[in-house]
C-alpha cells in the first residue's frame, strides 16, 4: 500500500516544488505582468503608448545602475557606494560643464571618476580583502563629502540642448534612454553569459575557494565586477543629469535601495553566484512601474513603499524555494 | 470583459503578447485624447506636483489644492516626490502626470532644474505651467523652450526681514545670533538667510551659520554644538520650523529656555503648538494651504483664457505667543485676510 502511493505522492511533491521553482525563477517577469494587468484594469491611462514610453524612460535609470548591481552580485559582493556614486559622477561632469571644459570632455571625465570609485573599492575590496558591505558603506560616505565639497552643496545647472534632447528625443518612438539601457543590458548579458571573465565571475561568485583553486585571478575578476558598477555609474549619472538638467549633490538612498531591490526581484542570489540580466530588467521595470501605476491610480503617497517594500519580501519568500 | 477573460487562460509569454497588441490597439484609438476647446470648469484638469508629503508644509498645499478643487468642482492631482531632495522621484511623477491630459500644471521644484526637462512636451503642447513656492532657474526653461504663467509663493526674502525684525526686539537689539540653513543651494533657504542678515547687520552678532538640511534630528544636533561651542548666544533663526523644533528641544536641553529665543519660518501645526507652549519664541508663518487655493484658482483662470498677474504672493505672518492660539483655530487658513489678486481680477 504505502509503496505503491509512495511514487505517487513523491511525484505530486516534486511536479509542485517545480512549478513553484518555475515561478521562483520568473518572479520578477511574472510579477510585472501582473502588474501590468492590474494597473490595466484599474485606469485605462496606464496601457497607452506615452504612458508605457514614459515609464520605460523613468526605469532607465534605475536599470542602468541594476545592471552594474548585478555584476557585483554575481560575485557575492554588494555595492553600496552606488548612492553617492551618481550624484558624485553627475557633479563632476556639471562641474566640468559650467567651466566650458565642453561636453564631450565633461561626459568622459564623469565616467572616468565613476569608474575611478568602484576601481578603489575594488582595491580594497578585493586587494586588501577588506568586507564589501563595510567598504562600500564607507565609500557612500567619504564620496557623498567629496561631491559636497566640489559644488559647494549646491546644484550645478547642465543647460545642454543635446543632453535635453537625449532625455526627451530618440529614433522615432525609440527614445535614446532605453536604447542606452538597452545596450547597457545587453553588453552586461553579453559580459556575463558569453565570455570567459563572466564564467569566472559566476564562479568567483559560486565558489570563491573553489575558483582560486581552479587558477581564476579572483581578486582580479572582483576588482574588475567593482569597476563595472563604477563605471555603469557614471552612465546612469549622464542620463541622471540629462533628465533633471543639473546635477543635485543629494544622496540618491532611493535609487541605491531599489537597485538592489530590482536584482534580488529579478532572481539573483545575494550570495553570488547566480545572474540574471533579464530577471534584473525586469525587476527594475517592475519597480517603476508600481510607482508610475500609483501616481495614475492616485493611491496615496504613503502607500508606495509598503507595497515596493512589500513585492521585494515577496521575492525574497519566493526565492527560499528557488534552487 | 471578453478580453480579460481570454488573456487570464493564457500563460505569461503570451499574456505579455496580447499585451503588447492591445497597447498598439488601444492608442490606435486614441484613448484618452479629450482636448475639446469649450472651456467651462468641468473640463479643468489640474496636476499639480510638489517635492513629498512628510514635510507637513506639502501636505498643506495639498490639502487646499484639493479643496479648492473640490469647491471649484475641479479635477485636482497632487502627487509628490519621496523626499525633500528626491531630484528624479519628483521629476518621473511629473513625467508621468505629463504624459495624461491635464490642462494645467503646478509645480514645486526640488531644486532649480530638476523638472525643467519632463515640462519641456507640456510646454510644448501649450499647456499653461506655474511656478510654486520655489523659483525654477529661467535662464535653462526659456532655452528649452518653458515658460511659466505664473509664480506663486510667499516673499521669502520678507519672510527673512521679518524674522530679523522679531528676533532683534526679543534680543533687546544687541547680542549673539546663529543661523541654521536648510539643504545647501535650495532658494527659499538662501533668500531667507539673506533677508535675515540684511535685517540685523550691525546689531546682532552672527557667531555661527551652519546647514541642518530642514531636519529636526539634525537641528536639534547641529544647535547642542552650537550652544556648547557659542555657549554666550541668545538667538537663533531657523531657516525652516523642523531645524526650528530641534533647536528648541536643544535648547530646553540645555537648560536655556527662556534665555535663547527662536524664530523659524513656515508655520507648521506642531511650531505653532510650540509658540503656544514658549519653546519657540515665533514663527513666520507662510500659508501653504493658501497657496495650493491660489494655484487652482490660477489654473481655472488660464484654462478659461483669463489673465492671471506674472507674480502672486502669498500671504505671511509673524506668530509669536500673543496671536499663536488664534492661528491654531484658524490653521490652515490664515487668520488675516489678504488681497487675493486673483479672486479680484477673475470672477
Amino acid at each position: 500500500m504505502t509503496d505503491v502511493q509512495a511514487p505517487g505522492r513523491l511525484g505530486e511533491r516534486l511536479g509542485g516544488q517545480l512549478s513553484v521553482a518555475a515561478a521562483a525563477r520568473f518572479a520578477a517577469p511574472i510579477g510585472l505582468v501582473v502588474v501590468f494587468v492590474v494597473f490595466f484594469i484599474a485606469t485605462p491611462d496606464f496601457l497607452t503608448t506615452s504612458n508605457i514610453s514614459d515609464l520605460l524612460v523613468s526605469a532607465s535609470i534605475l536599470l542602468v545602475l541594476a545592471m552594474g548591481q548585478q555584476i557585483v552580485v554575481t560575485v557575492a559582493g554588494i555595492d553600496l557606494s552606488v548612492g553617492s556614486n551618481l550624484p558624485w559622477s553627475a557633479a563632476v561632469l556639471g562641474y566640468a560643464y559650467t567651466h566650458g571644459w565642453g561636453l564631450t570632455v565633461s561626459i568622459t571625465l564623469a565616467l572616468l571618476a565613476a569608474l575611478a570609485v568602484g576601481v578603489v573599492n575594488g582595491l580594497l575590496v578585493a586587494r586588501l580583502n577588506m568586507t564589501d558591505f563595510i567598504v562600500t558603506l564607507g565609500s557612500l560616505s567619504v564620496v557623498s563629502g567629496f561631491t559636497l565639497l566640489l559644488t559647494s552643496g549646491n546644484t550645478v545647472p547642465v543647460n545642454s540642448g543635446f543632453l535635453r534632447g537625449l532625455a526627451i528625443n530618440g529614433i522615432g518612438p525609440v527614445r535614446w534612454f532605453w536604447v542606452l539601457a538597452f545596450l547597457v543590458a545587453a553588453l552586461v548579458g553579453f559580459l556575463l553569459f558569453r565570455t570567459r571573465t563572466g564564467t569566472y565571475m559566476l564562479s568567483t561568485g559560486g565558489n570563491i575557494d573553489a575558483a582560486r583553486g581552479s587558477g581564476i585571478h579572483v581578486d582580479r575578476i572582483r576588482l574588475l565586477a567593482y569597476a563595472s558598477s563604477g563605471l555603469t555609474c557614471g552612465i546612469a549619472a549622464v542620463l541622471f543629469v540629462a533628465r533633471t538638467g543639473g546635477a543635485d549633490p543629494s544622496l540618491q538612498t532611493d535609487l541605491l535601495l531599489s537597485s538592489i531591490a530590482a536584482v534580488v526581484l529579478g532572481g539573483s542570489s545575494l550570495f553570488g553566484g547566480k545572474a540574471s540580466v533579464l530577471g534584473s530588467v525586469a525587476g527594475a521595470l517592475l519597480l517603476q512601474s508600481l510607482i508610475n501605476g500609483f501616481t495614475l491610480v492616485n493611491i496615496s503617497q504613503y502607500y508606495q513603499p509598503v507595497a515596493v517594500g512589500g513585492v521585494v519580501l515577496g521575492a525574497a519568500f519566493i526565492s527560499r524555494f528557488q534552487k | 470583459m471578453y478580453n480579460h477573460t481570454v488573456r487570464r487562460s493564457r500563460t505569461a509569454a503570451k499574456t505579455a503578447a496580447v499585451a503588447a497588441t492591445l497597447l498598439v490597439g488601444v492608442t490606435g484609438c486614441g484613448r484618452g485624447g479629450t482636448s475639446s476647446s469649450s472651456q467651462s470648469t468641468s473640463d479643468v484638469r489640474i496636476a499639480i506636483v510638489t517635492r513629498d508629503f512628510t514635510n507637513p508644509y506639502w501636505a498643506a498645499l495639498r490639502d487646499g489644492a484639493i479643496a479648492e478643487g473640490k469647491k471649484q468642482g475641479v479635477k485636482v492631482e497632487v502627487q509628490a516626490g519621496s523626499s525633500e531632495t528626491d531630484s528624479t522621484g519628483e521629476n518621473a511623477k511629473l513625467s508621468t502626470l505629463a504624459g495624461q491630459n491635464y490642462n494645467c500644471f503646478g509645480v514645486v521644484p526640488v531644486n532649480a532644474t530638476n523638472v525643467i526637462t519632463p515640462l519641456v512636451p507640456v510646454a510644448q503642447k501649450k499647456i499653461p505651467i506655474l511656478n510654486l513656492d520655489t523659483q525654477i532657474d529661467a535662464a535653462a526653461s526659456k532655452q528649452a523652450g518653458v515658460s511659466y504663467a505664473s509664480f506663486i509663493g510667499s516673499d521669502n526674502l520678507s519672510a527673512g526681514q521679518q524674522a530679523g525684525k522679531a528676533l532683534l526686539k526679543l534680543m533687546g537689539g544687541k547680542g549673539e545670533v546663529a543661523i541654521l540653513q536648510g539643504i545647501a543651494g535650495e532658494q527659499n533657504g538662501i533668500n531667507r538667510q539673506k533677508g535675515f542678515s540684511q535685517e540685523v547687520a550691525g546689531k546682532l552678532k552672527i557667531v555661527a551659520t551652519q546647514p541642518a538640511d530642514y531636519d529636526q534630528a539634525k537641528g536639534q544636533t547641529v544647535a547642542e554644538g552650537i550652544l556648547k561651542a557659542h555657549p554666550k548666544i541668545t538667538g537663533i533663526f531657523a531657516a525652516n520650523d523642523t531645524m526650528g523644533l530641534g533647536a528648541a528641544q536643544a535648547v530646553r536641553n540645555a537648560g536655556l529656555t527662556g534665555k535663547v529665543s527662536i524664530i523659524s519660518v513656515d508655520g507648521i501645526t506642531a511650531a505653532l503648538q510650540a509658540v503656544k507652549a514658549g519653546t519657540l519664541s515665533g514663527t513666520i508663518s507662510q500659508y501653504p494651504y493658501a497657496e495650493g487655493q491660489l494655484a487652482v484658482q490660477a489654473c481655472i483662470n488660464l484654462v478659461q483664457k483669463k489673465t492671471v498677474p506674472t507674480r502672486i504672493v502669498a500671504p505671511i505672518a509673524l506668530i509669536d505667543s500673543s496671536n499663536a492660539a488664534k492661528a491654531i483655530s484658524s490653521f490652515p487658513q490664515p487668520f488675516v485676510p489678504f488681497t487675493n489678486p486673483l479672486t479680484a481680477a477673475g470672477k
